[in-house]
Parts: C-alpha cells; sequence; structure tokens
C-alpha cells in the first residue's frame, strides 16, 4: 500500500501541483532544446515559430520536436496502458510489454517485413520499395491480435488476477518464440532493420508517427472520463462488482481493449518500451496519495516525462551513436521496479 | 507428518523399481531419438552408413560426422537438458514454487548477460572463466529476485513476476552489450535463443562437471530437499538449517545453468515444463523425481534439437524456438488449470 | 566614345545575360534513378556530399575529392584501405544509423547510403538533402552505381577510366593465374553455422574470376532477390572441405575456432585462413576492389601473387590534390 504524503495546506498543494505540471513542461523543453547538434537557444524560438533559417528549422521542425512529441505520446500510452492492465487484472505487476501485446507487435512487424520482401518485381535484384509506412499498423494489428487471445483465455476461465498475467507471459513468449525463429530460419536482409526495431527506439521518428499516434491518444484520454466508473469497479472481485450493478464482461472487454489498443499502437510506433507500463502507475499512485482522483492525470504527465528524459538521456550519452530508448528503459526502470515491488504486500 | 516424510524420503521397493524403469525409458528414447538424428542433417545419412560409422569407425566423412559433430551434438542435448530439468526441480522444490525455474527467476538471463559482458568488455579472458563468470551472474540474479520475493513469502506468482523483471532488465543490457560490439548479427540471434550447432566433444566435457556435481549433490541431499519440499517450518521442526540449506540448494541449482549457457546459450522453458511433467508421473521421492527429471530433461532436449535441425534444412532453427514453442502452449495450459500447483500452493 | 561605352554595355549586358543563362542550366537539377527505382531531383553538381559507408567514402577520395561527412563500421577504426582519411572527416554514426541531427549538421548536398540499411528512414533523410540509396551487393552493382555517382560529380572520364582499369587488371591477375588449378574457397562471417555468400557476392565473384572455386555455389533460389549467402553447417563445410578461407573480421567472438571440425579443414591445418578487414566487407568501391583483387590473388595463389601494400596501392589511386 503506499503510504499517503501528509496532509498539506492548500500554499503547499498548489505549490505541488505547479511542480507537477511543471516539470514535464521543463522537460520537454530541455529536450527540445539540448540535442547532439548545438543549436543556439534563440535559434530555437525562431524555428518553433517557423521563422527560423532552413538549418534550425530542419533540426529542430523535422527531428527532434516531431521526435519528443512521438515519444511524449507514446509515454502516454504505455503509462495509461500500464494503469489500465493494473487495475483490471487486479495486479499491481501488471505491463503491456510483460503481457504480450508487444510480443505480438513484433512477431506482425516481423511477417509484414519478410512479406513485403517477395512482392518483388521478379527477376531483378530491385527490391519491392519498402512500405514503411505500414509498419506501425502492422503492429498495431499483432499487438491487438494478442490481446485478444490473451482476453480469450482470460475470460474463459474466469482467471484470477496473477494467473492472468502469467497466461500473458506464456503467450507473449511463445510470439517471440515465433518471431525470432522466423527471423534466424530465414536469414533476410532485413535483420538489421528488425533488431533495431526490437529494442524500442524513436530513431527517425517523424510527424506520420505523430500523426499515427494521435488519433488513438484522443480516443483514449476521451474515454477515460467515461470509464472512470468501470475502471473504479473492475478493481473489486467479479462477484463483487456484478453486486454493484456492473456489467462485468462487458466493462472488462472495452478497458481491456482500450488498454491494448494504446498499447499495440505505441509499439507499432516505436518499437516495445519495456518498464514504463510498469513503474509509472506506481510512481504516479505514491505520489497521488490520497487523492485517488489525481492518479490517472499524474500517470499521463509521469508517462510524457519518463519517456522524454530518457529519449534525452540516450541522445546525450551516446551522442553520434544514441542509445536506443527501449535499453535506456530497462536499465533505468529496473532499479525503480525493485525497490517498488519491495514495498509491495 | 513425520511417516509421510519418512515414506517419501525411502519410497516404497515397488515405487522405486518403477520410477527406474521410466528413467531407463527415457533414455532409451533418448538414445533412439538422437540415433535418428544421426540420419538427419545437412547431408543425410542411411542407415547402414550410420551403424557402420558407429561401430567400425573408418577415416571418412561420414565417420567424421557422426563422430565428431551429430553424436556428441545429441550427448550434449542430453546433458543440457537433463542439466536444465535437474535446475527447475530443485528450484521449484526448496521455493515450493511451481513456476520456478531458470528462466522464470533470472538465472539464466544472469548467466547469459554475465557471459556477452565478458566477451564484449574483455576479449582477452579466455572462454574457460565463462562458466564461473557465467554462475556468478545466475547466482545474482537469483538472489536479486528471491530478495524481491521476500525468500517466496509471497505468493508464488510474485516470485515469477519478479523474476520475469530481472529477466527483462537483464535481457535489455544484453542486447545493448551485443549491438555495443559491431556488425555481428548471427551472434547476437544466438545469445537471444540458445542453440546447439557445432557443440562437439570439447563442449559435453566442459558440461560434465558442473552438471554432475549439481546432480551429485542433489542425490546426497535429496533428504534435505524432502523436507524443503514440505514447508519451512516443517523443515525448521526437523532441525534443518533454514540459513544454510537454502542458500546451499540455490548454488546447486545454479550450476548446470553456469555450465549450460556458455555452451548452449539461454533454452527456455524445459526447465519450468519437465518438473510438471515429471511430477504428473508421481514419483516417489526426491531421489526418483530426480533421476526422472534429468532423464525426461535430456530426452525432450535431443528431441527438440533433432527437430531444430531438420525442420528448415540446411539452415538450422535455434533450439531455444523449438522449446519455446512446445513448452509455451503447455505453460498457457498449466496456468489454466484449476488445481495448477495443488498441494504446494500457500 | 558615346557609342564605344553604349557597345561595350550591350557587350556586358548580352554576355551577362547569355552567363546567367549559362548559369541557370547549371543549377537546374537532374533527375537520378538509384537503385530503389525512385527518381530523385539531385543538384547538378553536388560539392558537398555525405557518405553513409566506406563505399561513398571510397569513390570520392579516388575521383579527388573529400566526402563531407562519414560513418564507421567500428568506432575508433579508421580503414587502412581509405589511407586513414576518415579520421579527419566528421563521424556521424554508424552505417545502418547514422545521426540524423550531425548529418544535417554537415549541410550536405546530396546523400549516398546503402540502400538496405537505410532505406526505412528515407523520409527523413530527404529532409536533409536529396538521398540515393545503393544496393551494393552484387558485381554487377559496382561499375554501375561507380558510373552513376562519378557522372553526377563531374567526373565521367575518371569513372570510365576507373571501370576500365578494373577490368583490365581482373583479366590480367586471371591470365596470370595457374591454369587448371581451382583452389575451393569459402567467404564468411564468423559464426558457429558460419554465414558464406554465394558467387553473387562481390568478393566472391572475384575470387571466381580469379579461378577459385567458391564451395557454395550460385544463389540457389533465385526467386529469393537478397538471397545472398546461407548459413552453412559445419557438416557441409567438412564435406566441401575448403581450400582457403576468408573471413570477415568483426570482433574478438571467433567461435568457430573452438569447433573442433574446424581443425580437421584442410583449411586450417594448411594455416590458409585469412581474416580480411573493411576493403572485404565494402568492395564495391573503385580502392577497396583493386586491393580485394590483389589480395584474393595472392591468399588463393601466394606464390605466385607478392602480398599487396594496402597503403600503397590506395595511394595509387587517389588523385594527389584531392579536396
Amino acid at each position: 500500500m503506499a503510504r499517503p504524503l501528509p496532509s498539506r495546506t492548500a500554499a503547499s498543494r498548489s505549490r505541488l501541483t505547479i511542480l507537477l505540471f511543471g516539470a514535464p513542461v521543463l522537460v520537454a523543453i530541455a529536450a527540445i532544446f539540448l540535442g547532439v547538434s548545438h543549436v543556439a537557444p534563440a535559434d530555437v524560438l525562431a524555428a518553433l515559430t517557423g521563422q527560423g533559417s532552413r538549418q534550425a528549422n530542419l533540426i529542430i521542425g523535422d527531428f527532434r520536436v516531431p521526435r519528443v512529441i512521438t515519444g511524449i505520446l507514446a509515454g502516454i500510452h504505455f503509462a495509461l496502458a500500464g494503469l489500465l492492465l493494473q487495475t483490471i487484472t487486479r495486479n499491481p505487476l501488471a505491463d503491456p510489454t510483460l503481457m504480450g501485446v508487444s510480443q505480438g507487435a513484433t512477431l506482425a512487424v516481423t511477417l509484414f517485413l519478410f512479406a513485403t520482401v517477395y512482392g518483388s518485381a521478379g527477376g531483378s535484384n530491385m527490391l519491392y520499395q519498402l512500405p514503411i509506412a505500414w509498419l506501425p499498423a502492422a503492429g498495431l494489428i499483432g499487438g491487438l491480435v494478442a490481446g485478444g487471445i490473451i482476453y480469450l483465455l482470460a475470460l474463459r476461465h474466469d482467471l484470477g488476477p496473477l494467473r492472468i498475467t502469467l497466461c500473458g507471459i506464456a503467450v507473449g513468449a511463445v510470439l517471440h518464440a515465433m518471431a525470432i525463429g522466423l527471423i534466424t530460419g530465414w536469414g533476410s536482409a532485413r535483420i538489421e532493420i528488425l533488431l533495431e526495431w526490437l529494442t524500442g527506439s524513436l530513431y527517425a521518428r517523424s510527424w506520420e508517427h505523430v500523426l499515427f499516434l494521435l488519433p488513438f491518444t484522443i480516443v483514449g484520454l476521451a474515454a477515460l472520463p467515461f470509464l472512470q466508473r468501470s475502471i473504479g469497479m473492475l478493481r473489486f472481485e467479479a462477484p463483487v462488482a456484478r453486486s454493484f450493478g456492473l456489467d462485468y464482461r462487458r466493462h472488462f472487454t472495452l478497458v481491456l481493449m482500450l488498454a491494448c489498443g494504446l498499447a499495440a499502437s505505441a509499439v507499432g510506433a516505436v518499437g516495445p518500451l519495456v518498464f514504463v507500463g510498469l513503474v509509472v502507475p506506481h510512481l504516479a499512485r505514491m505520489l497521488a496519495g490520497r487523492h485517488g482522483g489525481a492518479v490517472i492525470p499524474l500517470t499521463i504527465l509521469l508517462g510524457a516525462m519518463l519517456v522524454t528524459t530518457a529519449d534525452l538521456v540516450g541522445r546525450l550519452i551516446g551522442q553520434a551513436d544514441e542509445i536506443p530508448i527501449g535499453v535506456v528503459t530497462a536499465i533505468g526502470g529496473a532499479p525503480i521496479l525493485v525497490i517498488l515491488l519491495r514495498r509491495l504486500p | 507428518m513425520r511417516g509421510i516424510a519418512a515414506r517419501q524420503a525411502a519410497g516404497t521397493a515397488g515405487g522405486h523399481l518403477s520410477a527406474v524403469a521410466l528413467a531407463g525409458l527415457f533414455l532409451l528414447i533418448a538414445i533412439l531419438v538422437g540415433f535418428g538424428g544421426l540420419l538427419v542433417g545437412a547431408k543425410p545419412m542411411r542407415l547402414d552408413t550410420a551403424l557402420n560409422a558407429i561401430f567400425a569407425p573408418a577415416a571418412n566423412i561420414d565417420s567424421t560426422i557422426v563422430w565428431t559433430l551429430r553424436l556428441p551434438r545429441s550427448i550434449a542435448a542430453f546433458l543440457a537438458g537433463g542439466g536444465l530439468g535437474l535446475s527447475g526441480y530443485l528450484l521449484q522444490s526448496f521455493s515450493r514454487n511451481p513456476l520456478a525455474s531458470p528462466d522464470l527467476t533470472g538465472v539464466t538471463a544472469g548467466a547469459v548477460a554475465s557471459i556477452v559482458g565478458c566477451f564484449v568488455f574483455l576479449p582477452w579472458l579466455s572462454s574457460i572463466y565463462y562458466a564461473p563468470i557465467g554462475l556468478v551472474g545466475g547466482l545474482g540474479a537469483a538472489a536479486t529476485t528471491f530478495w524481491i520475493a521476500r525468500g517466496g513469502r509471497t505468493s508464488p506468482l510474485h516470485l515469477a513476476l519478479g523474476g520475469v523483471t530481472v529477466a527483462l532488465f537483464l535481457g535489455g543490457l544484453t542486447t545493448y552489450m551485443l549491438l555495443l560490439g559491431g556488425p555481428q548479427s548471427p551472434a547476437v540471434l544466438f545469445w537471444l535463443s540458445g542453440g546447439l550447432q557445432g557443440r562437439s566433444w570439447s563442449h559435453v566435457v566442459f558440461m560434465l562437471p558442473w552438471i554432475g556435481a549439481s546432480l551429485i549433490g542433489a542425490l546426497l541431499g535429496h533428504r534435505i530437499v524432502a523436507l524443503l519440499s514440505l514447508s519451512d517450518q516443517a523443515a525448521a521442526g526437523m532441525g534443518l538449517n533454514l540459513a544454510l540449506w537454502k542458500p546451499v540448494l540455490l548454488v546447486l541449482a545454479t550450476l548446470p545453468v553456469a555450465g549450460i549457457t556458455p555452451v548452449a546459450g539461454p533454452i527456455a522453458f524445459i526447465g519450468l515444463a519437465v518438473p510438471h511433467i515429471v511430477r504428473l508421473l508421481r514419483p516417489s521421492g526426491p531421489a526418483t523425481a530426480i533421476m526422472l527429471n534429468v532423464a525426461a530433461g535430456g530426452m525432450l532436449l535431443v528431441a527438440a534439437d533433432v527437430l531444430a535441425r531438420s525442420l528448415a534444412a540446411p539452415r538450422e532453427i535455434p533450439v531455444g524456438i523449438i522449446t519455446a514453442l512446445i513448452g509455451g502452449p503447455y505453460f498457457v495450459y498449466l496456468t489454466q488449470r484449476p488445481n495448477f500447483g495443488a498441494g504446494r500452493e500457500r | 566614345m558615346f557609342r564605344a561605352i553604349t557597345t561595350l554595355l550591350k557587350a556586358s549586358l548580352l554576355s551577362l545575360l547569355f552567363g546567367s543563362a549559362v548559369l541557370a542550366e547549371e543549377a537546374k537539377p537532374t533527375a537520378i534513378t538509384d537503385d530503389r527505382g525512385i527518381k530523385v531531383d539531385v543538384p547538378a553538381t553536388p560539392k558537398r556530399v555525405a557518405a553513409i559507408s566506406y563505399f561513398g567514402v571510397d569513390l570520392m577520395l579516388a575521383l579527388g575529392l573529400e566526402p563531407i561527412a562519414t560513418t564507421y563500421m567500428v568506432k575508433g577504426r579508421e580503414p587502412d584501405f581509405l589511407l586513414g582519411r576518415t579520421r579527419d572527416i566528421p563521424q556521424i554514426g554508424q552505417r545502418a544509423k547514422p545521426n540524423l541531427e550531425l548529418l544535417a549538421d554537415a549541410k550536405p548536398d546530396l546523400i549516398v547510403a546503402m540502400r538496405r540499411y537505410t532505406e526505412g528512414n528515407a523520409a527523413q533523410y530527404q529532409k536533409i538533402a536529396p538521398y540515393l540509396a545503393y544496393n551494393l551487393e552484387l558485381y554487377g552493382d559496382s561499375d554501375r552505381t561507380i558510373l552513376q555517382l562519378a557522372t553526377l560529380l563531374g567526373k565521367k572520364e575518371r569513372a570510365e577510366q576507373l571501370n576500365a582499369e578494373f577490368k583490365q587488371d581482373l583479366a590480367a591477375f586471371a591470365a596470370k593465374a595457374p591454369k587448371g588449378v581451382h583452389p575451393r574457397f569459402q567467404v564468411m562471417w564468423a559464426g558457429d553455422a558460419p554465414w558464406t555468400f554465394y558467387n553473387e557476392n562481390m568478393t566472391a565473384a572475384i575470387l571466381t574470376a580469379l579461378g577459385g572455386e567458391n564451395i557454395a555455389g550460385n544463389n540457389p533460389a533465385t526467386y529469393k532477390v537478397d538471397n545472398f549467402g546461407v548459413e552453412m553447417s559445419l557438416e557441409t563445410m567438412l564435406e566441401k572441405d575448403p581450400e582457403v578461407i576468408f573471413v570477415y573480421d568483426y570482433g574478438p567472438d571467433r567461435p568457430n575456432e573452438n569447433n573442433p571440425i574446424w581443425n580437421s579443414l584442410s583449411a586450417v591445418k594448411n594455416g590458409r585462413v585469412y581474416y580480411v578487414g573493411d576493403q572485404w566487407v565494402e568492395a564495391h568501391g573503385p580502392i577497396a576492389r583493386e586491393i580485394v583483387l590483389r589480395e584474393a590473388a595472392h591468399y588463393l595463389y601466394p606464390d605466385v601473387f607478392p602480398k599487396p601494400d594496402v597503403a600503397a596501392e590506395a595511394t595509387k589511386l587517389i588523385p594527389a590534390a584531392s579536396k
């Protein structure tokens, strides 16, 4: 159980609110102003308003800003998906990357890349133009299918929370094995693209990726107020929830679909980012303390902040050879998670 | 309680015999499958050629292939499978957790990460040291997992989740270190999914002491295993020094992984599924369970390896894929059963 | 006087108009079809070329030019066949993932990259500068790509000269090679089931032209257009028994050496395993292919051909003044 923060005066509460809203904004600003290439702050500002030199517009407007925004959206997706999954499975250790959604997306992406190799103009060695624009969509479909499998398994036997998670782990492991099997068994030149994608990365993410994610983010955020009551009710066991008049199956399905949709679209856009969905809800709950209503907004803000920070760290430390963000979240997230796990009852 | 323990520890005469027969059966199947495996491969071999090569080895290619490649490879597969099965059994017994296994407690991931770290950052270090380093890595990861799950006093599924967390973290670390090492994709995939390509007598000799030590230790201490699989209180009540024996058993369980990982990489699911399968056969006591686990694990991996070699010939599928494809659905099925881990869950 | 001035003015005006017309002609971009089959608008004479992979560096140095940015295979390793010139050129990351910001900082007006690693991110590269992607896998890709890029850079004759010289050299070496001797060879990445290249691969093609016999043969599945190699099991290696083995050397991990089969191969027993450098991995450039040719000849027939001095050969191909 999270230790509640001590009672606060109105002044300190508003200070806290300012801090909590300010921090993500500060981090985002830092991520835009800082980078491998040294762009003077004045030029950055000019570029943001569209007035800058061609060079600044290019670096800031075409590379950094869409990358940061993609990261923010992906972070929100993963964090929210984690929160929703943890709530409906009543398991504090649920996470979309643990429960097979990422692995389903990985398998779908692998199948997609291999399939497109063979649509070539037969005879020549001119390969079919890689329809890379479809990659996020392929990942999305894969993630949704994996989520569907877990849903079927979960509802068939009214499984307990931890068992659903374990089911997810097993399904994830099988899908992952199939993906790696395909990669090694086929041995095509596309291996490099796949391996790069497998670690989760924001490299070369553009406004297309932002546009891909945005509809999901908007729908997801818009749906939250409507599902607030369901989410609260789903925290209880099925019989209890039903006694409150909740159509358990329908609401479980809706929330699960939302979580999978958010997670799968994010995985399709940036690859699997481990631990974001796992750690952020816990941090949010810790900070919210007794203000239960603050958990969801905090999750959103912290998710955005965490991914942006991790990406900035990866870019600055790696310099020319940036560290993939999936690696940073794994290395940074695990110690936090270990501490959190110990605090659980 | 004492009577049950005594019966379990001693075993009835009839129970002993049938267990031994079962173990023998597994061994026989392993040999047959392994032999069938001799005929399969990039260069398909006829039965008489294979028999000739085994019993009358000459200096021709067929003999070399049999004696230097396929035969030791199958033996290595048997050893690795047996070792993993043993490791899984020991972990599940002493933590009384049906989901404990080298993959789900992070032991395998710990061994892989430390070995990969060695050859990326310390390339001058001879590969002889990989096993002890793997041992340290595996133990460290397992210790972290057990620390997270408070020594297994929480729900068994918490242990699995803690272990998966540790394994995922170490997996991310491993992938990054491999990417740092340069454009060597085939090596990356080996360390991510395991394999037995090109394994020969030197590798068999390499693994033998580690697995042998664990096996002997487990057999010698089978009474302790029996006590610990009841409950901590029962064991302490019988005068067992828990603070000593639990870590000892953890080390015994990690020894096979330390020996197997440098040779075969991370092979998933054997350590998890085999003890469950063996439990279905109702062995009469830990000693027989140990033998059955080794035999069954060995047989499974030999079969999986033959499949890995022949399904996409001449390409080789990493054997970890086959075991995951077989073990994974079984694992899913296990989690669905109502009496999952019956009699052991707290 | 007045008429002289007006005549002068008319003349200068005319020449100005004519001159600007010529200049406008030069400034008009041309369209090139790269290996993706896409028509890309490139400036008529690019001055600032970013070379994503060593091929670009190789080509430009041989043309007497220098790229404004390069990538590396292994950080800190400046290849000999480029005379260590990469040390002085801004380095922007690996050939599969060049850093976008650093690339933009370099302000290129043309980007030349390897298709299979970078085409997925073409849209982003295109925002910086026109982006040309090349396959660089088959033997035929070498001449074609060199000629296309050199023509764009205004050095068509030099490219034709380089291509002709290589053809001559190849024929000369092949003629000098002992007849009737076909050493079996293998070109591979290190590994437990080593990735072995078919004949279509550039270095394998050179070795075959010199009379060698590739144990892997031709691409057996021609419908798989990007099938350039195979993970050859050790059993097959044992059977085919290559006499000479070329290994792309990338790291401390040489797992094949731990294998007992390895030591029973005749190539190993006779000490004819050669760990070769970057010029073999990116063999399509004008400098790399000449060096590979000489090294291949030497390693196949050590009694007939001397070991080439990589730096000396490279110097022969790089015109004295290059900037």
